[in-house]
């Protein structure tokens, strides 16, 4: 956390995946509040750079609710909803020419919640398939994983995604479009 | 042979070769009530759709490429949202060499309940690490409870 705010990472804590642009609001907000000097003579905080309106990639890694829905329909559609309405906040702060990356493990019952077509569904053909990635752990210095329930710290990363996970890469539709017309 | 009083269009369609059975158009519907005829496929557009199809056939588990895609450029703004324990943040940031001005980390926890979670795994994997296996004790005894490590982390948090 600390070598995050050192090198000038703006870190937002309690943000509901919901709702983005809300809490996008709010972070600006805390941004542009002035900050209070810093201990050491004569030295003032540092300024940070302002929060970009807009995002040429909005990551969204393992979603999950969390819910403990023992039921897995209802399950699985909790998750959809988390979902639909992160893909309609993304939207809303995402560049003409960015992504949205979705990573999911694959296999059952992630299968089931249908990524693919609820992107497209919830923003109303707003967003667009552009490619699917393999998501490769060993490539990413310092990832751990961490599990919805019980963080496990004795579990390597590798173990937990042994079974394979995808990344799904949206584009806009318009901007997909013309890659087609091109 | 073409008739006399044909016209020229006519005597060019009259001319031209029949295609053979198979590649002649079939009707989409039978006039009588048998089943129905398989769907034309309708050729698309050059360029339309063609990497869908080509995505296709592959199946969604192919595909070479790994995710840190394009991810250490640095001038790029990237929002994460869910973080979990902002190790993916950490990742880039050090895929970027330190260079995060524009990125944006978020995590549904607060602050408060993220240390309290760092602590107790690293209580749980110093108290690993100090109590190995061993042939005295049996393994449920050396192995410390996750119960356990809450109560010493909490005790920690308030010493």
């Amino acid at each position: 956390m600390e070598e995050l705010q050192a090198a000038g990472v703006t870190v937002g804590y309690g943000v509901d995946a919901t709702d983005l642009v809300r809490a996008l609001k709010a972070l600006r907000k805390a941004a542009v509040r002035p900050q209070p000097p810093r201990d050491e003579p004569g030295g003032t905080a540092p300024l940070r750079a302002p929060l970009p309106l807009l995002f040429d990639r909005v990551v969204f890694n393992f979603p999950h609710r969390g819910a403990g829905i023992r039921d897995q329909a209802a399950n699985v559609r909790s998750n959809q909803e988390l979902l639909l309405m992160f893909f309609r906040g993304a939207l809303a702060c995402l560049a003409p020419q960015g992504e949205v990356l979705v990573t999911l493990k694959s296999g059952l019952p992630y299968s089931l919640w249908n990524v693919c077509k609820l992107a497209s569904s919830a923003t109303g053909n707003g967003l667009r398939l552009h490619t699917a990635l393999s998501f490769d752990a060993a490539l990413l210095p310092g990832y751990a994983h961490r599990r919805t329930h019980g963080d496990d710290a004795s579990r390597p990363t590798g173990e937990e995604l042994a079974g394979g996970a995808r990344t799904y890469v949206w584009r806009h539709a318009f901007v997909e479009q013309s890659f087609a017309e091109a | 042979m073409a008739k006399q009083n044909m016209s020229k269009k006519g005597k060019e369609r009259f001319n031209k070769k029949k295609p053979p059975k198979g590649e002649q158009k079939r009707r989409q519907t039978p006039s009588y009530g048998g089943p129905a005829a398989p769907r034309l496929v309708v050729k698309k557009k050059k360029g339309e759709h063609r990497d869908r199809g080509e995505r296709k056939k592959k199946g969604p588990r192919a595909g070479g490429e790994a995710l840190p895609l394009g991810f250490s450029d640095s001038s790029q703004s990237v929002l994460l949202v869910g973080e979990g324990n902002l190790s993916f943040a950490r990742a880039l940031l050090r895929l970027r060499q330190g260079q995060g001005a524009n990125l944006v980390a978020t995590t549904f926890d607060d602050e408060q309940t993220l240390l309290e979670a760092r602590s107790e795994s690293a209580v749980c994997a110093t108290q690993l690490s100090r109590r190995p296996f061993s042939a005295r004790r049996s393994t449920r005894r050396a192995r410390p409870s996750w119960r356990s490590c809450r109560l010493q982390a909490s005790r920690w948090a308030t010493a």
